[in-house]
């Protein structure tokens, strides 16, 4: 206490609150801008997690021709060897159609009942990611997992539920809906029970596994449905950054389905815009700090000469760097916590938003992330100041 | 500790002719405990300067200065932080002491470290020292004199093998200067410890074993 109210003489109070003020500012800028970047993190790294990623599919570009069928917009089998023909491609894959009736319906507290007439597709397995154990069916009482376009969803979420007022839902809920699944034709009619295995950016079509499909095509399907040619075609690619591929499709007037589309594109931005705010909020800080780091100089080096009588008199260096360095971290601490509830403010204006839209369990996470990082910097500058003012203690007693 | 050595020294800012005379200044010296030696001068000769080089507060002279055959110069941080707290105390002649404390906290801030002396203790030699009425008086408010008593008690306040008195009576009169110097003798007597008084000429009330011209 003694040695505290010798060195806190020509402590300049303004400075430090500058310094507390600004330090807030900065740090709870980066604090936000890591917390939403953690809480919307999901946005970015969204995937067709059953797909492999290496694959595109293509179409015929569809014309007003093609409506009045001039032109053919299914693939001839002349275009698919042609294509198989091509150095970039491993291999291709057809879309199998269901041929016959399909109803799906829901029923859980959530949810009116409800039901719908839908078609399913499916690709070869080798397209799928084969070590997802998710991704099987083996006989007609095991459940059928679906993957649907996560467009969807979206779809659901921001039009339908809002409009009708009904509960938006996450991805994870939706996992857990259980489906009936209802197929006939051919004079017979069976109830299967499915569920939503994932969600796809790629392809827009509800898939089923290829297993299933084939042998419900021979159980139900109609005779009559003749075989035609397919109009999408699934292209496993080598190497997708290869320059030919854009040349060739582009020469034949296929078009590459744009799988990331708007979505890919929004993220994009926002992640920049993340990035700058970042930036910034680092660069307020790094000010912040070098106001606190030349105030406590200006205060070591007018309190020199008491500095070097305390020495004088026995103490040593870093007793007396010690009030000094408790000083910094008490400020530095209280900034830490005013930046931590204000990004706590802050995040629940639009946390209520987005945790419909993902998982609770990752919202828990990003917290304990955006305090660890909060840590870090906090750490990062407390040693600054300990080493700067211990510097400035040796530079002014010799 | 039991012996500072001084080994021709000299003050690097001195030319040889400038300590012509001079009993320490580029001779061999040894200070020994339980002895009292009194250094004396006229001004500028470097009386305060060899209790600096003493002290170890600096080191711009030639020659060494022994520790128990330990050179001075060789001390690190915390080997000059036990000299100053356990072996050697120091009267400045400038005081050096805190005027934003008290006349009692500047003592405290001495004595903490190492407990030498109680508050009791403390208080006791405030009164004999006749300023027991100043003890809680912020030292900015303390005329010269009192400043210097409260130096004195300071420097008694720590376990030392040397005692050094930088012209430290100078601005006190001889009722005052009497009962400093009994206060002194007792406390180094006590410590079995050496004392080593510079000044002008004075003699004060000491017994010394050896008067040596600076």
């Amino acid at each position: 206490m003694l040695m505290w109210k010798l060195l806190r003489k020509n402590l300049s109070i303004p400075q430090l609150a500058g310094y507390v003020f600004a330090g807030f500012i900065g740090l709870s800028i980066i604090l936000f801008g890591i917390q939403f970047y953690a809480d919307t993190k999901p946005l970015y790294s969204s995937n067709d997690s059953f797909l492999k990623p290496d694959f595109l599919v293509i179409n015929k570009k569809v014309s007003t021709l093609s409506n009045f069928s001039l032109i053919s917009n299914t693939f001839s089998e002349k275009d698919v060897d042609d294509i198989k023909q091509q150095p970039f491609v491993k291999k291709i894959g057809f879309f199998t159609s269901s041929k016959f009736g399909i109803r799906a319906s829901v029923s859980s507290s959530t949810f009116r009942r409800f039901y719908t007439e839908m078609f399913f597709e499916s690709v070869p397995d080798d397209f799928i990611d084969v070590q997802n154990e998710n991704w099987t069916w083996s006989d007609e009482h095991s459940n059928i997992p679906i993957i649907i376009p996560r467009t969807y969803l979206t779809l659901y979420n921001f039009g339908f539920a809002q409009s009708q007022g009904l509960p938006q839902v996450s991805e994870n809920l939706v996992e857990k809906i259980k489906l009936t699944v209802t197929a006939y034709g051919n004079g017979k009619s069976k109830n299967f029970d499915a569920h939503i295995a994932g969600f796809s950016d790629k392809l827009n079509t509800i898939l089923v596994p290829e297993s299933f499909l084939k042998w419900a095509n021979v159980e139900y399907g109609s005779e009559n449905e003749k075989t035609s040619m397919p109009s999408r075609i699934l292209v496993e690619i080598y190497n997708l950054s290869d320059p030919l591929i854009a040349k060739y499709f582009g020469e034949k007037n296929y078009e590459i389905a744009d799988y990331r589309g708007n979505t890919g594109k929004a993220a994009y931005f926002l992640r920049l815009v993340i990035i700058t705010v970042l930036v910034i909020g680092l660069i307020i800080t790094l000010l912040a700090v070098s106001l606190m780091l030349l105030s406590i100089s200006l205060l070591i080096y007018k309190n020199r000469e008491k500095l070097e009588n305390m020495i004088l008199l026995g103490y040593s260096r870093s007793t007396v760097a010690k009030p000094y360095q408790i000083l910094g971290l008490l400020l530095t601490v209280c900034i830490f916590a005013l930046a931590f509830v204000i990004v706590l403010i802050l995040r629940n204006f639009y946390i209520a938003k987005i945790s419909v839209l993902f998982d609770n369990a990752n919202i828990a996470s990003s917290l304990i992330f955006t305090f660890s990082s909060g840590f870090a910097i906090l750490s990062v500058i407390c040693l600054i100041n300990a080493l700067w003012i211990r510097k400035k203690v040796n530079e002014t007693a010799k | 500790m039991r012996t500072v050595e001084l080994n021709i020294i000299k003050p690097d800012i001195f030319s040889e002719s400038d300590v012509s005379g001079s009993e320490i200044w580029l001779k061999n010296i040894c200070f020994n405990k339980e002895n009292t030696y009194l250094i004396f001068s006229e001004s500028g000769k470097g009386k305060s300067s060899l209790f600096d080089f003493i002290y170890c507060r600096r080191s711009d002279y030639s020659g060494e200065i022994l520790f128990d055959g330990k050179n001075a110069k060789t001390l690190n941080h915390a080997q000059k932080k036990e000299l100053r707290s356990s072996h050697i105390s120091l009267v400045f002649q400038g005081f050096r002491l805190f005027e934003e404390l008290t006349a009692i906290e500047n003592v405290e801030i001495k004595n903490r470290l190492t407990n030498h002396k109680t508050k009791r203790q403390i208080e006791e030699l405030f009164e004999q020292m006749g300023i027991s009425a100043k003890i809680n008086t912020p030292l900015s408010l303390l005329s010269f004199g009192q400043k210097q008593r409260v130096a004195i008690i300071r420097s008694l306040c720590q376990p030392f093998d040397f005692l050094l008195l930088d012209e430290t009576f100078s601005h006190l009169d001889e009722t005052n200067y009497t009962i400093a110097c009994t206060l002194i003798a007792n406390e180094v007597k006590s410590q079995n410890a050496a004392l080593l008084v510079a000044s002008l000429g004075e003699t004060y009330k000491f017994n010394y074993n050896y008067k040596i011209q600076l």
